[in-house]
């Protein structure tokens, strides 16, 4: 019965919020101009807004938007307050570049004037050379600095700072330690597949394309494999690679490295990662409070809205909620949490002789050898 | 030809876990039952448990994983680089026509501690960070070594035990000693410089 109802109450909640979907309150230019001299916008939006500083309020707080990839963070902006003046920095970075936004300033309060901090995200460099890895970055506008001193440009990477899929600003410079192509720790970057001296069971690996990321996880453990997601890859969408490809035969728990697609964004809450949490109970009461709240923003206008798609606007009376933790309602739903593990650049090994050994191999007796001085005595001879 | 020191198990979390799956499950309930990422949850999603799994599904995966990457044979082997009399007898054989030296070792303990760490990205941007220990002991009954041009070309090793310890935040995770010789497959190829130009 309290199921039939929270059904019922999730299918009105659904039916009545679809009259008022999100939409952009005024639709960006999708080809911002990020190249002239770094101002992007200029206040010819039109709109003022309602005057209370999208959501900071006259406060310095600058908008929420490090680590937005840049066309994201201009809309989220534009979104808040049109009027604002963006700088990038460095204001010269090719619009097909993607970049994301490292930190975001006001320059004058109000949000007025920001300053968006842009950098790119850290390819992958274990492996290669540093004269590849060098390259790389300088495709991206990084610099590189290597330790040790003097190695030569065939040294491989072994560790990199900032990790993969990390952010960097542009015109700095990455960490890499590097190792000769010979030497032993060279092979810590090597396939963390195991190796063991048996013939291991091998599996034939499952087609995952087409799949989104949660099922495409289950799909390779029930066939005893791991799955990796491609540090390049975007966190959300379907797959579109895998490596190695379906149908092959490998080790159990070998690992797959997959590929997604960028969706739209209704997809990412709709992934497996971020599977959603309710019991039947709280499903209940947020469909409830939902009801609630969209009957009570429809019933309270006088006159249907003349933008019916839109967001009830903000209220500009004092007792607005202030937006002094932007997070949940910049990110409903769709927070990217992305977990990087980083191996220990340099571990502290010690090789040492036991206390058994020391005293097998050095033991506290020893044999000298002594002449005899036999035995001596003076007599007198009789003549 | 590659070189290699091939052990079996191969790797940090076989040595504690007979399935790695169980390595992410518990580092995940310590991570869990110890609140250690809680303070992501404060910050970004208050009281949504569905978030905090998530992390914490995402953080154990990632420290399951850099048990996995850590390979025994290297760690015997970067033990057994830094011998001394194997790094002498490196320099010695470096000399021309100095031929070869053989090297052997008494029972001996190789150490490795490792502290790697998982970083916490949100929207893009590390927002926290869970740092790990790992410390393997090896105890080898002996070795045999032959050392040529500076290279370690030869190498053989008596019985070989091993513990480990795994630790996050400094809270033990697990502790082992495993039960049974390790048996060892030794590949040098070419060799493996012990000293700089070899």
């Amino acid at each position: 019965m309290i199921r039939t109802f929270a059904i019922l109450i999730v299918s009105m909640a659904a039916f009545l919020g679809s009259t008022t979907p999100m939409e952009p309150i005024n639709p960006i230019n999708p080809s911002p101009d990020t190249t002239t001299g770094g101002v992007t916008r200029d206040g010819s939006g039109g709109g003022t807004g309602d005057g209370s500083g999208g959501g900071t309020d006259g406060d310095c707080a600058a908008p929420a938007v490090a680590g937005l990839p840049l066309p994201e963070a201009l809309k989220r902006i534009n979104l808040q307050r049109q009027d604002t003046q963006i700088y990038l920095m460095p204001s010269d970075i090719p619009q097909s570049w993607e970049s994301y936004v490292i930190d975001a300033r006001v320059n004058s309060c109000g949000w007025g004037v920001v300053t968006l901090e842009l950098g790119t995200l850290m390819p992958d460099l274990r492996g290669s050379t540093l004269r590849e890895a060098t390259d790389t970055l300088a495709s991206r506008r990084v610099g590189i600095r290597f330790r040790p001193e003097g190695a030569g440009s065939e040294w491989k990477v072994v560790t990199q700072n900032p990790g993969v899929g990390e952010l960097i600003a542009y015109d700095t410079r990455a960490d890499v330690e590097v190792v000769a192509p010979a030497s032993p720790s060279a092979r810590v970057v090597s396939s963390p597949s195991v190796v063991p001296s048996k013939p291991p069971a091998t599996v034939t690996v499952p087609t995952v394309e087409g799949l989104d990321l949660a099922h495409a996880r289950k799909r390779l453990a029930a066939a005893g494999l791991r799955l990796r997601l491609d540090p390049d890859s975007p966190h959300s969408g379907t797959v579109v690679g895998q490596t190695p490809a379906g149908g092959s035969r490998v080790a159990t728990k070998t690992t797959v490295t997959v590929r997604l697609a960028r969706e739209a964004k209704g997809d990412a809450a709709a992934s497996g990662d971020e599977e959603p949490d309710l019991t039947a109970a709280g499903a209940v009461v947020v469909a409830l409070l939902i009801a609630l709240i969209v009957w009570w923003a429809r019933g309270r206008r006088p006159a249907p809205d003349p933008s019916p798609g839109r967001r009830p606007a903000p209220d500009p009376s004092p007792g607005r909620r202030p937006a002094a933790d932007p997070s949940p309602e910049h990110h409903p739903g769709s927070l990217s949490v992305l977990c990087v593990p980083h191996s220990d650049p340099a571990p502290r090994v010690l090789i040492r002789p036991t206390a058994r050994a020391a005293q097998a191999a050095w033991p506290d007796f020893w044999v000298e050898s002594h002449p005899d001085p036999g035995h001596q005595e003076l007599r007198e001879a009789p003549r | 030809m590659t070189m290699s020191i091939e052990t079996e198990p191969s790797t940090a979390d076989l040595l504690i876990f007979a399935d790695p799956d169980h390595a992410v499950e518990e580092l995940g309930r310590v991570l869990k039952d110890r609140r250690m990422l809680e303070e992501v949850g404060d910050r970004f999603r208050p009281g949504d448990a569905g978030f905090m799994r998530h992390v914490i599904r995402g953080v154990a995966d990632a420290g399951g994983s850099l048990l996995s990457e850590l390979d025994l044979g290297v760690v015997l082997l970067s033990g057994w680089t830094k011998y001394r009399a194997l790094v002498d007898a490196g320099h010695r054989t470096m000399k021309p026509g100095a031929g070869w030296e053989p090297v052997s070792l008494y029972e001996h303990t190789i150490t490795s501690e490792h502290s790697p760490w998982v970083a916490v990205l949100v929207e893009g941007k590390q927002v926290f960070r869970v740092d790990f220990g790992i410390k393997l002991e090896f105890v080898v009954a002996s070795l045999e070594a032959r050392v040529v041009d500076g290279r370690l070309k030869y190498l053989q090793a008596g019985d070989l035990t091993a513990s480990i310890t795994w630790t996050v935040r400094d809270f033990p995770i697990k502790k082992m000693k495993f039960g049974r010789p390790i048996p060892l497959r030794v590949r040098l190829g070419g060799g493996i410089p012990l000293v700089p130009g070899a």
